[in-house]
């Protein structure tokens, strides 16, 4: 039975997630300028969806993880709803960063079709021992396949 | 020239979205979902039978429209996109944007602008809005 949005609400929101590392490798900022199609000079800067690949290895969780937080069951879509980069300051490849990731909102509608369909926002900052580099709010929905009890 | 409110952003047609760099993005990302990468898996869920690209990979074809506006990577202050639908692999996708609000400040420009990215002949796959500092435009 899918778990009630009270209870989603009071077992995650706010909730820390554990956070990570981030190594921007040379390599890495080479390859993914040509998956997501980059034509500029770069000018040492990685590209700025690197603070995506950031919000999303640097949770500290995997996505799987996540679904696991919020009890995703078979059944159950994982949709990527809404991203918000925040870039303080260019990512540049060769750098180390720290991040730190909590769950700072947790939510839920009735689509049109009668789902249910719960939100988790994750926030994710991307820090430099200088200075935060930036930060992504991302918005991971859940149709649910049944109703809540 | 100081862009005005109701300018249009340059159109950047991304041609032949390449399923390879999906799978690349998948490895990037650490994303297990297998409808970047498994056509068996898109067809269990009912999507077709074709690769589904990631919403950041095609949130990245409308950062490097902003990029080339711009003129730097560093230009990008903020963006927040919404997926409204999906990009399949083989899709052409025209990205684009019009200029909403502009403020001067010692830097330069602060452009505020709505975004967009088209499938070719078909769906809205992502609306957002992102503000950009164009150095160039001291006030």
């Amino acid at each position: 039975m899918t778990i009630s949005i009270d209870d989603l609400r009071a077992k995650l929101a706010g909730t820390a997630l554990p956070g990570g590392e981030l190594v921007l490798e040379e390599y890495e900022s080479a390859i993914a300028d040509a998956a997501f199609r980059a034509e500029d000079d770069a000018g040492g800067f990685a590209h700025p969806a690197w603070f995506i690949i950031a919000s999303l290895r640097g949770m500290g969780i995997s996505v799987d993880e996540l679904c696991a937080l919020a009890e995703q069951e078979p059944g159950d879509t994982l949709l990527f709803g809404n991203c918000e980069v925040e870039q303080f300051r260019p990512l540049t490849p060769g750098t180390r960063y720290r991040t730190y990731a909590e769950i700072t909102d947790v939510g839920s509608r009735t689509t049109r079709d009668g789902s249910r369909l719960d939100h988790l926002t994750v926030s994710v900052t991307v820090s430099h021992p200088a200075a935060d580099a930036g930060r992504v709010t991302s918005v991971y929905l859940f149709k649910r396949a049944t109703e809540a009890a | 020239m100081t862009p005005r409110p109701g300018d249009e952003l340059p159109v950047h047609t991304v041609s032949l979205v390449n399923a390879d760099h999906m799978k690349i993005v998948a490895l990037l990302l650490r994303d297990s979902n297998p409808i970047h990468f498994d056509p068996d898996a898109v067809r269990r869920a009912g999507l077709g039978d074709r690769l589904v690209n990631q919403g950041g990979a095609t949130m990245a074809y409308v950062m490097n429209l902003l990029i080339a506006w711009a003129g730097s990577r560093a230009a990008i202050r903020r963006i927040s996109c919404s997926f409204r639908g999906n990009v399949l692999a083989g899709d052409d996708v025209v990205v684009s944007g019009r200029v909403t609000e502009v403020e001067e400040t010692p830097d330069g420009s602060l452009v505020t602008a709505e975004v967009w990215a088209d499938v070719v002949g078909g769906r809205r796959a992502v609306l957002g809005e992102a503000t950009v500092l164009l150095a160039g435009n001291p006030a």
